[in-house]
């Protein structure tokens, strides 16, 4: 019996077999052969031009908020959605409970709420085991292994898999014969399987297993006692000429004990001029300060014959007086990948071939690296525009490929950007700043005007007859305030802890005294209550599981954040009436707290800490966010013709879309009231 | 100076095939090779003893196969064998001596068209020179010609006795890199280009052995203190996607010279 | 898995074992050794884990 392993670790038994990616794209290569032949012979070719089939295209531009939206339509920021709006219609779009990326894709994925699809956050918790995770994804290691002295050989292979329950939209549209092409769909890692192409997004782990963890190399003295949260630092410095440091990847598989693999790299100062040698491998390249590098492969060998085929970014902020080099998380390589990224296997080493090597790792803009100051807010501005322009870059073949069904093509580069850049639009934020966020107080307008561009180019380039539609999953707000709902619980006795100091804190539970405690939080907007039979050391009989949630419902919703004067939290959800679909509602919270708009929970508390104070300002660089109560941060709904069946929420578009389509009854399952 | 006559034939005898695809010019090439092999090897070697020798060695194995009950005939046939192959490999070393000096001429000569891919518009690389001795920073100056762009450099990097740039291909097309280093004139050429043409990774050094590796462009000057310039091409795939490798096209060449020598022996009436 | 190592243990130890083993109702005192160090180093693998997945946690932008 071998333990668990980080969801790497199998996967490196995997062999890329590229003789047989080869044989099936020369396969799939023949019939688009005759295809096109045929579209010659009968003279109709043309860029985009379909098949005669219904086509129907939907954009995903992840945060984009309908206030924001609306306003630079009127603005003239964004001429095609208003265009396209005078053609069609455009609108707010409904979102999730809690109005959370995973769970509102989710949403429209399966056309069911978390109460069926089982998201219902970011993080969980395993009630067994009483320690926070992720929700939608799970890697499981080989059960089995064979022990030969320090090696191990796992029998059997490992697997991830996808939490989310209930059947995506698209699969049922497969089954009916219509094609799908489904591009970084969030909440679909690993993917379904059952599109025609799909390329994972939101949810892909790094090769740490990780939606990101980035290196940081410096020769500042201590900076490797610095503890950051989604990166690590290493010390490093020159020698006769030379940085010598090593790049780490995830344990090996192979070895019975723990072991990281590591690969080796060199960094050659120039000794006068801001710039020097990178050698990786048999890769060179040449940085000057302040410069990217394109992604960097990097092999990481497990045993002579298996290997981990990664690549990363370099960035290299300073070489004097100290040396400051960034390192992006090492993602997956699509060009030989060694977890399941897309469908077929190799469809996104194709996309690589066509339109160069792209962040693999579902969510690219690194705001850790801002958070932990190694980036500063314009490097991550590079950053992100680089990982921004990838995805843009892809597009261009993606939609020269699409001839009939749907095509849905995910951006997350404005959530993300939104998420820290916020506070540069908004004089009220506890860290504005008139004169330090002046020259970023164009970042979100831009954001805006980008989507536009990409809503232009399909315009440009998609057959008349095609149904384009853009949508958001959710809205976007200011983030002034935070509240920690566990201190609030501590405090008013639902909460009982091991050490009252609580800034000595270490988060995950780790101070929580679980015998004395009723109701304990984790996740964004997740309150559950450590209910017995359910949760481990649960202490709640589930004949006063009601009343309590009730009791904390009523005192939630009176509380008022001294700084505001205002209510904290504008709505508290029971689980059981706001999700009307079942089957996975058991894995969900007991309560769903909707914060006042400007407010959001803390992050200590997400992860199952409990700081110091309820509530405090806002004075990290995540300024802007939507983890609030759901009314108050709606999505858009952009078509460039009336829906036959309106959608108004994104728990009805997919069944809206499928009837465009040309398919009815989806989902199969739902709550038959709500369609 | 026989380079200098081969790199001008080779360039014209693949230039029809410079635009189609590489397996396409490999095919033929190695069954040009397997033509020459056999015809050399019909030439040099001693065709009937060859003959008789496999006939011996047929003879041994169906010995064992006839007296596979006697374990001393057995042993007896096989020494045989083993004492014919011996025979065979002798005759077969005049033919491969003769070979092997062309061979690897010609195999060098491919290595340039087929072990390196293009550059295409964009594509960015490095160019660096080999520093003959470490010395104090020198003077190094790139004067690129109008479809290469220089994006970074000179970087001199003294633990490895290198000078370096980064160039961005700009446009299609055969380029000479104009270098000055530490007062001496130098040229280092380039290609932007996607075909199957001759590309020149190193531009080596006078040395003899260094020639004869990489005979792809002239030598630099004799007593030159640059002992090399390099441009880093990316290594070729021989026209299959996932197999990029300067040696993928190697492979594909050996077996298809072996398959085509082993399908044209009878129609040459070659013995080996 | 391939062969055996010998462990020393004080002989005090070992006839408590052998005393508990049997009350516990294990066929031998080496199959209560092997179960409760087992037991012992799962536990221990299991802080190991969890150390992984608060590392993965924080790779995770929208918590600190």
């Amino acid at each position: 019996m071998s333990r668990q392993r980080r969801a790497p670790g199998p996967c490196g038994g995997r062999v890329h077999n590229v003789l047989r990616a080869a044989w099936s794209r020369a396969q799939r290569a023949k019939p688009s052969l005759g295809v096109a032949a045929l579209v010659l012979a009968l003279g109709c070719g043309g860029g985009g031009q379909g098949d005669g089939g219904p086509k129907v295209i939907v954009l995903g531009f992840d945060g984009m908020d309908y206030g924001l939206a609306r306003h630079f339509m009127e603005t003239g920021a964004m001429p095609n959605f208003a265009r396209l709006a005078e053609s069609g219609r455009f609108g707010p779009l409904g979102t999730s409970v809690p109005p959370l990326s995973p769970v509102a894709w989710s949403n429209f994925i399966t056309g069911m709420d978390a109460g069926g699809h089982g998201i219902f956050d970011f993080i969980h918790r395993d009630p067994e085991r009483m320690i926070p995770e992720f929700s939608t994804s799970k890697a499981e290691s080989s059960e089995r292994t064979l022990k030969l002295g320090k090696w191990q050989i796992p029998l059997g292979s490992g697997k991830i898999e996808l939490l989310r329950k209930g059947e995506p939209f698209w699969s049922v549209l497969e089954r009916r014969g219509v094609e799908t092409t489904i591009i970084r769909m969030p909440a679909n890692f690993p993917p379904s399987g059952s599109a025609s192409r799909e390329l994972s997004g939101m949810g892909t782990i790094d090769i740490l297993g990780s939606p990101g963890i980035f290196s940081y190399y410096t020769s500042e003295l201590f900076a490797a006692d610095r503890q950051v949260s989604g990166g690590v630092i290493y010390e490093a410095w020159e020698e006769d000429g030379v940085v010598h440091a090593e790049l780490h990847g995830p344990d090996n598989p192979f070895l019975v004990e723990k072991e990281e693999v590591t690969a080796d790299f060199e960094l050659y100062p120039d000794p006068e001029e801001p710039i020097a040698k990178l050698v990786v491998g048999s890769e060179e390249r040449l940085l000057k300060v302040g410069e990217w590098s394109d992604w960097v492969p990097v092999t990481f060998e497990l045993i002579p014959t298996q290997s981990l085929h990664g690549m990363c970014r370099f960035y290299l902020k300073a070489l004097r007086p100290e040396l400051q080099l960034y390192v992006s998380p090492i993602n997956f390589d699509p060009l030989a990948p060694d977890i399941p990224i897309s469908t077929p296997e190799d469809y996104a080493t194709e996309l690589a071939r066509r339109s160069g090597r792209f962040y693999t790792q579902g969510m690219p803009e690194d705001v850790q690296a801002l958070k932990a100051g190694v980036l500063d807010r314009r490097e991550f501005l590079a950053q992100a525009k680089i990982a921004g322009d990838e995805i843009r870059r892809q597009y261009e073949p993606v939609l020269a490929d699409f001839t009939s069904g749907l095509l849905f093509y995910y951006f997350g580069n404005l959530d993300q950007v939104s998420h820290m850049m916020f506070r540069a639009i908004d004089r009220q934020h506890p860290r504005y700043d008139p004169v330090a966020d002046a020259p970023f107080a164009g970042v979100i307008e831009e954001l805006y005007r980008q989507a536009d561009e990409i809503v232009g180019y399909t315009l440009d380039h998609m057959a008349d007859d095609t149904l384009l539609i853009v949508m958001s999953d959710h809205g976007f707000a200011s983030l002034r305030r935070r509240m920690s709902l566990n201190t609030w619980l501590y405090e008013r006795g639902y909460l009982a802890v091991k050490n009252p100091d609580l800034s000595q804190d270490p988060g995950f539970f780790a101070n929580i005294d679980w015998s004395r405690t009723r109701a304990y939080a984790v996740g964004l907007n997740g309150l559950y209550v450590n209910l017995a039979g359910r949760e481990r050391d649960g202490i709640v009989p589930p004949a006063e599981r009601r009343a309590l949630m009730e009791e904390i419902a009523a005192e939630l919703l009176a509380t008022i954040d001294p700084a505001t004067g205002q209510p904290a939290v504008t709505k508290v959800y029971r689980r059981e009436e706001v999700y009307r679909d079942r089957g996975a509602i058991d894995v969900g919270p007991d309560l769903i707290i909707g914060f006042a708009r400007g407010t959001g929970g803390a992050d200590d508390s997400s992860l199952g800490g409990v700081p110091p104070e309820v509530f405090t300002d806002n004075d990290g660089e995540w300024t802007g966010d939507h983890g609030m109560d759901h009314e108050t941060v709606p999505g858009i709904l952009l078509t460039s013709r009336p829906l036959k069946r309106p959608a108004t929420e994104l728990k009805n578009l997919a069944a809206s879309i499928l009837a465009e389509l040309g398919v009815e009854g989806f989902p199969a399952t739902a709550d038959p009231g709500e369609k | 100076m026989i380079n200098s006559f081969l790199r001008p034939l080779f360039d014209g005898l693949l230039y029809p095939f410079r635009g189609l695809h590489p397996l396409v010019g490999l095919t033929v090439v190695s069954l040009v090779a397997a033509i020459g092999i056999l015809y050399v090897f019909k030439l040099t070697s001693n065709q009937d003893k060859l003959a008789a020798v496999k006939r011996k060695i047929h003879a041994g194995l169906f010995e064992i196969r006839l007296f596979n009950d006697n374990p001393r005939a057995i042993l007896r046939a096989q020494l045989d064998i083993l004492r014919h192959n011996l025979t065979y490999l002798r005759l077969a070393m005049v033919p491969l001596l003769w070979m092997i000096v062309p061979l690897v001429l010609v195999i060098a000569q491919l290595q340039f068209h087929y072990g390196y891919r293009g550059l295409d518009p964009g594509q960015s690389t490095l160019v660096k020179v080999e520093l003959a001795a470490a010395a104090g920073r020198p003077q190094a100056i790139l004067h690129a010609p109008a479809g290469v762009a220089v994006e970074a450099g000179p970087a001199w990097l003294p633990a490895l006795n290198e000078v370096a740039w980064r160039i961005a291909a700009v446009e299609p097309g055969d380029y000479e890199l104009d270098l000055e280093i530490g007062g001496e004139s130098l040229s280092k050429s380039v290609r932007v280009s996607n075909d199957v043409v001759r590309r020149s990774p190193i531009r080596p050094s006078a040395a003899f052995a260094d020639q004869l590796l990489y005979p792809a462009e002239p030598p630099l000057p004799r007593g030159s203190a640059v002992r090399a310039i390099h441009v880093v091409y990316p290594p070729g795939d021989a026209g299959i996607p996932g197999w990029e490798s300067e040696w993928t096209w190697m492979i594909v060449f050996f077996v298809l010279s072996m398959v085509f020598a082993f399908a044209l022996r009878k129609p040459l009436g070659v013995t080996f | 898995m391939f062969g055996s190592t010998k462990v020393k243990l004080d002989s005090d130890l070992v006839k408590k074992v052998k005393r508990y083993a049997d009350i516990a109702g294990y066929s031998s005192a080496e199959e209560f050794i092997t179960h409760a160090l087992e037991k012992e180093l799962a536990k221990l693998e299991d802080a190991d884990s969890e150390e992984e997945i608060k590392k993965r946690l924080q790779g995770l932008g929208y918590i600190s």
